[in-house]
């Protein structure tokens, strides 16, 4: 048997004060450290698969990870993408059922996982973990309505502006006076999350270069006109 | 060349023991449990179907129902040598950390069969 790996501790991790445990101190927060897996894991590995029986929860230390669905054709949709401090399968815990969805690597990550007795435990013990549950349940929530209006209300035009809004958001990093997006995901993947074709998502990828709102560099998006996007998506905030 | 090993098995009567503890599971899709260097999440015992374990995209060896895998590596935080592969329809009982702490308060002969069934 090889050596046993060193731990990554809670109290050092890098999304530390994102996460749904970051409120637990002290021994609380030493014992989820103690219990919990940490595991690395390559572009391309999945952690769970559609269909599959749940058992546990993963937490995001670093690096996305996609979550996809397969539908009854057999196309595959992203349905959202976890980032550091994010949580997976915290809904298959509550609910019982199979794994709506699978969840793979896009880039290398590290992600801790913790079995489901322990945080059903942990949910009774400690109203901050059970609050960031539930409020983690309702921006998912949201984001799932969200997402359903979009795709009603706005055409593949506004819900690629709103993408790469909500990327901005989430995976924003300023710099040199423009956001560049800290994650990179293939046309095909960006075209799977709002629901269209590679070949349409990339001639509305080069009307917003034209129109001076974004600019690429190899797979690096930039946003340079963040208010320009906001209209351009038929965004009101 | 894969093999099935033949060492230890869980037995009938130590069977109904753990279906105190566990429920099983049925895995409607073929997955990769854990990726070789990995520490497990939970241990597994199968109970029907098949687990196979490969090195370097080559089938090492393949689990037998009755046969466990994960539980030494989860309890020592050790990584697993090989990619543990289950096969769609398989279905075993999945041993968390929690309940394997459980076993060794209340169980502790049952989590040592467990421990050496592979």
């Amino acid at each position: 048997m090889s050596k046993a790996s060193n731990k990554l501790e809670c109290e050092n991790c890098p999304s530390k004060g994102q996460g749904i445990f970051c409120q637990l101190e002290g021994m609380a927060l030493n014992d989820v450290s103690d219990h919990k897996v940490v595991n690395s894991y390559k572009k391309g590995q999945t952690l769970f698969v559609q269909g599959n029986p749940p058992y546990g929860m993963y937490c995001v230390s670093t690096g996305n990870i996609k979550v996809t669905q397969v539908g009854e054709d057999g196309k595959e949709s992203i349905v959202r993408i976890a980032s550091a401090g994010d949580v997976l399968g915290h809904r298959s815990i509550f609910t019982d059922q199979f794994y709506n969805a699978t969840a793979t690597a896009v880039e290398d990550c590290t992600v801790c996982f913790l079995d489901k007795k322990y945080i059903l435990k942990l949910v009774e013990q400690s109203p901050s973990v059970a609050c960031n549950l539930i409020a983690k349940l309702g921006r998912d929530l949201g984001a799932a309505e969200k997402r359903i209006s979009s795709f009603y209300q706005k055409n593949v035009r506004e819900r690629l502006a709103e993408l790469l809004l909500l990327l901005k958001e989430s995976h924003g990093v300023e710099e040199d006076g423009k956001i560049r997006l800290n994650i990179k995901l293939t046309r095909e993947e960006m075209a799977s999350i709002i629901g269209t074709a590679s070949e349409t998502l990339i001639r509305f990828m080069s009307e917003l270069k034209q129109e001076g709102f974004i600019e690429q560099k190899g797979k690096v998006i930039y946003i340079l006109d963040e208010p320009g996007l906001l209209d351009f998506a038929n965004i009101t905030y | 060349m894969s093999k099935t090993l033949d060492i230890e098995t869980i037995q009938p009567e130590q069977m109904k023991k753990l279906e105190v503890y566990l429920c099983p599971k049925l895995y409607q899709c073929q997955q990769d449990l854990i990726y070789e260097g990995q520490i497990p999440h939970v241990g597994f015992l199968l109970i029907e179907g098949e687990i196979i374990f490969t090195k370097r995209k080559k089938i090492h060896h393949k689990l037998k129902p009755g046969q466990t895998f994960g539980v030494n590596e989860l309890l020592r935080n050790y990584p697993l040598k090989y990619t543990a592969t289950i096969t769609a329809g398989s279905k075993v009982y999945i041993l968390d950390k929690s309940t394997i702490l459980e076993l060794k308060e209340e169980e502790r002969d049952l989590l040592d069969s467990i421990r050496i069934a592979l």
